[in-house]
């Protein structure tokens, strides 16, 4: 099919650089310069798709992001997107597009035939299906996804890359059309720094369809020079293909950059989108009008278009959708269609105005084309299936709501309708600020400012060209004077315009029809969303009286397109409907964002591998070629196991285990938080902030603390050592470090700011490798010569410097195993160094690295907690069973102590911690199951308790686990419940949750 | 995302560097073990969720490691001001200084 | 106040020399030049990297400082100084880090442990992080990309800030024009150097030692 609405001459498009692209099977060209809706018009192709609802066939209504139908999945395969806008696209050679809804194919559809679907989803059907039984919204969403043609997602990862870029400026411009350019460069000529973005191909907005002259030239002249006069400053960003998306707090903006999406399905090189998140010292808003349609009956049919966008597929893209055209409008820019059609050689059968008059120069230069004005009356009803072919005209009353005489049929393939304009009024909405509803303007305009931000153009309803240049120039040295750049004086050289005689319009929402509306055939306010006049009056009927909840009833403005066609007309039916005033009813609020964005631009890089920071040790690289494989600790990967090849995990668990107990085992520590704490009141400051004393530690001693929240739970735990007597190193947990060091500052900065103490992290200064068994005494001895390790001079619980392998550093003997042990650090610098000598040293005891799970086993066996696996933030060192590491008597009443003595705290029926066993020794519990003292009571079950802990013991040679128990000390030997999901119920006995060695004799040798 | 001015740092940062720390200007009893379980609770748990103007606590974690006070409407989330640890706000609320 | 034991790691690099082996936390980084780069990227390796705390009014101090280091204590949030002997940033009120390529850090602890009295203290945190450069003519890009600081206009020669690098705390320092100094904490080198690479691959990266 060859291009038969494509004009020989005009447009801003490239003749000689001819593009293939397919839509819905079939193959088209079109030409560079087009957007796919363009090119689909310029090749005749009527039908892009069926309706949501009523599966009514649909075209191409817009030219921008207000479309409603025109909405296609493109690309295929992984690049795959659905719901773009086929007027936003520009058209690439080999572009395949499909539509998105149409089942099972756009121009023959299967369920218009199956009857009435409407009947099966009458107005308020979401609403009562909501709120009807859930199990039935199973049935209805499964139908509905089917049906409605949401697009489908890419089941692969994006190949694609996208992209952030944090941009500041003074000033920042939303749109490009007149008054948007005019403010930038007055702004930018005080040397602020300037972005101006706008969603269009090409800076113009209005321009590109409209050549007013300027300084007496060429609108399109002026445009050319004040674009490359832009880009030319250093002061400036001109971001054209760049959708402000959202408007956020403190004149914070995302604007989502299409790169590469006029190139090709997949970007070449380089980045497909770009996120610009931009923080502006002042925004001024001149994101334009957008021309609202006339509502009335069969107002879908394919050929039903804005007059405006009828008006830009001639000027911009040299393309006339169609051959007779009737124009149905309510003020004078609708005539725009029309004397271009006429200019394009093309047929139109007459205007039809629904006001009495005008004296625009609009109206004046159709009737010199010789065209038909039909003041009074209205396109009434629009006849066809697949494209119009007449549509009814009728004329109406002086109030818009009533046909007062004989309803003439006419010929017509393209009806064009003008409702009159409206402030694209979203952004001003994200920052929270309600339009307030102008009679002047129709329409609603942007409230109250609640940020730095300023509106100019037809934002406001300033259309006329020379106001918007006018009042650009003007708001854009007011925002950069406001930023800090010039007085704001006004610049001498503003362009000259005329201004235009203009008729004043009219307020129409809904075309009268001679039956009333619950009669009349369908006349559609939202297409994306098949919302009818009658569904809305219905929904007031039922007594859905905000317009809230009219929205949420109908579904209004819920679909891709935001109602941006839609909305005001609904607004003002249900108003005339409930009898109020618009300004009475006002409107529901847009939010971000603006039009739909992809994830990859929200995602930016922070995707995949560099998703989160992925922290390493120094030794990291030794447990990779080691064959470990690594656990998330938070942002740390930790080994979690060595297995060698043929394991299964519970083999190297168990090897690894008894490695630790029988002969010597090592662990990469060097995550555990490290504080470096330095002061003469450093021992007051752990008394107050721990729950033991601190007083006594000796230099050369260890001790391990319980750090409790005021309300006496469980915070953080570790190990504090005394380096000097005002001089300490505090560990904390791998997950706790960065929370304890805030908590510690916490309560030094806003409490006691007269301890005189100084806090460092030296987490990542040091490398800590643990050395555990009957054989690390051995190991370190070989690489050792300046510690005297003997039991009685290097005892459990003492630290001390040395050389290790050449380089200082500090040892420490304690044990989380249970097992002698020593904590070796050294700067890490030397960590891998170290760590390769200590395993030559450990080679003749078979020395055994071992990862997070082994170390949880060996710490279980012993009834060890950890913090946030066995405690919650819910239990106290008393529900642990560790008084013994609570300091009753210390002067200072210490973080959470009073908190014991409340009655939650101190009740007796709290859950206390304990050890089980099963009574199937193989048979390890889940952890977090659930504990029952009577597994055949009826469910709900009475809950009284939960597993903390689970595991096989190598050593103990049965399943071993920790829980806590409701009054658990007190129930040892008896037997508790676990009935899971499965439908199992396994049976353990409480015991103590020491499970090997309860006399803690093997960490003393 | 709001945009916060650090009084230690002197300058405008992102919200991203600052952690929240909930209701500023909350004083530990001198003795606690001196308080009934009812003053205690109340020290403990309740807090104030005013629509309107709020004192809170910030602290600039991925900055200069210092807390302060923000004077935040938790409506427009406009910022009165911020101020350092010890001082005390400018910009009250009426009903709160009756 | 604080005077307790330190070490004096110079002593060990000193008489171990050639037993011992150490690791900058980007040591498995490969170095390529490229002539055409926008980017240009060097782990200034094995810097004393030390915590300095203490009170900027109390005279005493602040003097004391300037004698070890021989450049006065930068108390003006945000700023720096600089010496033949070390970089000194301001990093919190009462917070400094200071750099040094050719002192070990263990001579610069015992000497202003030795000259300081009062409250403060001093940390070595030299394995704990390192020092990253950053130039070329594209850099400024990259650090938009990865930073919601404003580069552009409000990071003049001299000025240092702790921020945001994507997801990693870093201490950055515009050095002389158009080259940085990113001080980065040891176990996000990886992450953050991973993430240069990425950001910078449409400049073009050239990595020396
Ligand atoms: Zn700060």
């Amino acid at each position: 099919m060859s291009q038969k609405n494509r004009l020989a001459q005009g447009g801003r498009i490239d003749r000689n650089k001819a593009l293939n692209f397919s839509f819905a099977g079939q193959h088209y060209k079109g030409y560079e310069g087009d957007t796919l809706a363009s090119a689909l018009l310029a090749n005749g192709v009527d039908v892009v798709g069926r309706s949501f609802k009523y599966s009514r066939a649909r075209g191409i209504t817009g030219h921008g992001s207000e479309e409603p139908n025109g909405v296609v999945q493109l690309g295929t395969g992984d690049t795959t997107v659905p719901n773009v806008r086929a007027t936003q696209q520009e058209l690439y050679s080999g572009l395949v597009s499909n539509p998105v809804a149409g089942w099972p194919n756009v121009n023959f559809d299967l369920m218009s035939y199956l009857g009435k679907a409407g009947a099966l989803m009458p107005p308020g059907f979401y609403y009562k299906t909501f709120m009807y039984p859930q199990k039935l919204w199973m049935t209805y969403e499964h139908f509905i996804r089917k049906a409605a043609g949401l697009g489908k997602a890419p089941t692969a990862p994006d190949p694609d890359t996208y992209d952030k870029f944090n941009q500041h400026c003074d000033v920042m411009v939303v749109g490009g059309g007149p008054a948007g350019l005019s403010a930038a460069y007055a702004a930018a000529k005080t040397g602020a720094r300037v972005i101006i973005a706008d969603e269009q191909s090409e800076m113009g907005g209005h321009l590109l369809t409209f050549d007013q002259p300027i300084n007496g030239g060429s609108a399109s002249l002026w445009l050319a020079e004040i674009v490359a006069e832009l880009e030319a400053m250093e002061n400036v960003k001109v971001l054209p293909k760049t959708t402000v998306m959202g408007y956020f707090d403190h004149n914070f903006l995302v604007a989502i950059e299409r790169r590469t999406d006029h190139l090709g399905e997949r970007a070449v090189s380089g980045t497909r989108q770009r996120s610009h998140r931009i923080r502006a010292k002042q925004v001024i808003l001149a994101a334009g009008a957008q021309e609202r349609p006339l509502v009335f009956a069969n107002n879908d049919v394919p050929g039903v278009m804005l007059a405006s966008s009828v008006a830009t597929y001639i000027k911009r893209y040299a393309v006339v959708p169609g051959h007779d055209l009737i124009v149905s409008t309510a003020n004078d820019s609708g005539y725009l269609a029309a004397i271009e059609w006429s200019k394009a050689g093309r047929h139109v059968v007459g205007i039809a105005d629904s006001r009495t008059h005008s004296d625009g120069a609009l109206v004046a230069e159709a009737k010199a084309l010789g065209i038909n004005v039909w003041f009074g009356h209205a396109v009434t009803e629009a006849k066809g299936g697949h494209r119009v072919y007449s549509a009814s005209v009728a004329p109406i009353n002086e109030q818009g709501d009533k046909v007062t005489g004989d309803v003439k049929q006419y010929d017509c393939d393209t009806v064009a309708t003008s409702g009159g304009w409206s402030p694209v009024v979203h952004l001003s909405c994200h920052t929270g600020s309600r339009p307030t509803w102008s009679e002047e303007v129709i329409g609603f305009v942007p409230g109250k400012a609640l940020q730095a931000q300023h509106c100019v153009g037809s934002i406001l309803g300033d259309h006329q060209l020379v106001d918007c240049i006018d009042h650009g120039f003007d708001v854009g040295a007011k925002a950069a004077s406001a930023a800090g750049f010039g007085q704001g004086e006004v610049l001498a050289n503003k362009p000259s315009v005329e201004r235009i005689a203009e008729g004043k319009a009219q307020a129409l929402f809904l075309v009268p029809h001679k039956k009333p509306v619950s009669r009349a055939p369908k006349q559609f306010v939202d297409l994306q969303n098949d919302v009818t006049a009658a569904g809305i009056e219905l929904a007031t009927r039922e007594g859905f009286e905000s317009i809230e909840h009219v929205k949420r009833y109908t579904a209004m403005g819920f679909g891709t397109d935001q109602g941006k066609l839609g909305n005001v007309n609904g607004m003002a039916i249900a108003a005339r409907s409930l009898s109020k005033s618009i300004e009475e009813t006002g409107t529901t609020i847009f939010r971000p964002s603006y039009t739909p964005s992809t994830f990859g631009a929200l995602a930016g890089r922070d995707a995949e591998s560099l998703f989160d920071p992925e922290r390493y040790t120094a030794m990291h690289q030794w447990h990779v070629e080691n064959g470990a494989l690594f656990e998330d600790v938070g942002q740390w990967k930790r080994p979690w196991y060595y297995p060698k090849p043929g394991e299964t995990m519970q083999e190297s668990l168990n090897r690894e285990c008894l490695a630790t107990r029988n002969s010597v085992g090592i662990l990469d520590a060097s995550t555990l938080g490290k504080i470096d704490i330095q002061g003469k009141d450093a021992r007051e400051f752990l008394n107050r902030v721990y729950t033991n004393a601190w007083s006594k530690l000796a230099v050369g001693k260890c001790r391990y603390g319980l750090m409790l929240k005021e309300d006496g739970m469980i915070m953080d735990d570790g190990v504090t050592s005394c380096l000097a007597d005002d001089h300490f190193i505090l560990t904390t947990t791998t997950g706790g470090a960065a929370n304890v060091l805030e908590w510690l500052e916490l309560w030094h900065q806003t409490e006691w700011p007269e301890l005189d103490v100084f806090m460092t992290s030296v987490t990542d200064h040091w490398s800590t490798m643990t050395i555990s068994g009957p054989n690390a005494r051995k190991v370190l001895a070989k690489v050792c010569d300046d510690i005297d390790l003997d039991k009685d001079a290097f005892k459990f619980m003492d630290w001390r410097e040395g050389t290790i392998a050449g380089v200082k550093g500090r040892v420490f003997r304690i044990s989380f195993t249970g097992e002698l042990s020593y904590e070796i650090n050294v700067p890490a610098n030397d960590g891998l160094f170290v760590w390769e000598a200590v395993m030559a040293a450990g080679k003749e005891f078979d020395i055994t690295p071992y990862g997070t799970e082994t170390m949880h086993v060996l710490r279980a066996e012993k009834g060890f907690i950890i913090v946030g696996q066995d405690t919650d933030g819910s239990v106290t060192p008393y529900d642990m069973d560790m008084g013994w590491c609570v300091g009753k008597n210390k002067e200072f009443s210490f973080i959470g102590k009073r908190s014991f003595d409340r009655p939650d705290t101190k009740k007796a029926a709290r859950k206390q911690y304990v050890g089980l066993k099963t009574k199937n020794p193989d048979e390890v519990l889940p952890e977090g199951a659930q504990a029952v003292w009577d597994p055949e009571q009826a469910i709900p079950m009475t809950m009284v308790g939960h597993v903390t802990s689970s595991y096989y013991s190598a050593v103990v040679g049965r399943s071993i686990a920790l829980a806590v128990i409701k009054e658990g000390q007190s129930h040892k030997g008896d037997t508790v419940y676990f009935p899971l999901a499965d439908g199992r119920v396994i049976e353990a006995e409480i015991c103590d949750y020491v499970f090997y060695d309860p006399k803690g004799e093997r960490q003393n040798v | 995302m709001l945009h916060l001015f650090c009084p230690y740092c002197q300058e405008h940062r992102e919200e991203d560097e600052f952690h929240y720390r909930g209701q500023a200007h909350i004083v530990r009893p001198k003795d606690p073990d001196a308080l009934s379980d009812k003053e205690w609770g109340d020290y403990l748990f309740f807090r104030k969720n005013p629509k309107g103007i709020h004192h809170e606590m910030w602290y600039h974690v991925s900055g200069c490691r210092r807390f302060f006070n923000v004077t935040r409407n938790t409506v427009t989330y406009d910022i009165y001001e911020t101020y350092k640890i010890g001082e005390m706000p400018a910009v009250t609320d009426k009903e709160e200084t009756e | 106040m604080s005077n307790s034991a330190t070490f004096d790691f110079s002593a060990r690099a000193k008489n171990t020399q050639g037993i011992t082996r150490r690791e900058t936390p980007l040591h498995h980084v490969t170095h390529k030049n490229v002539d055409e780069a926008g980017v240009r990227f060097c782990e200034a390796s094995f810097y004393a990297h030390l915590t300095l705390r203490g009170n900027p009014e109390n005279a005493d101090f602040v003097a004391g400082v300037e004698k070890v280091l021989g450049t006065a204590l930068p108390l003006t949030p945000l700023t720096s100084r600089a010496c033949e002997r070390c970089h000194v940033f301001w990093i919190g009120p009462d917070e400094w880090l200071i750099l040094a390529a050719n002192l070990s850090p263990g001579e610069i602890e015992t000497s202003l442990r030795a000259e300081l009295t009062g409250h403060f203290s001093v940390v070595d945190v030299s394995g704990g992080q390192t020092l990253m450069t950053l130039s070329g003519r594209a850099v400024q890009q990259v650090l938009q990309k990865s930073c919601g600081y404003d580069i552009e206009a409000e990071f003049p020669v001299g000025k240092v800030i702790t921020t945001h690098f994507a997801k990693a705390t870093v201490v950055l320092h515009h050095q002389v024009e158009g080259s940085y100094f990113m001080v980065v904490r040891r176990s996000f080198a990886d992450y953050v150097w991973r993430w240069l690479v990425d950001a910078s691959d449409e400049y073009g990266l050239s990595v020396s030692e």
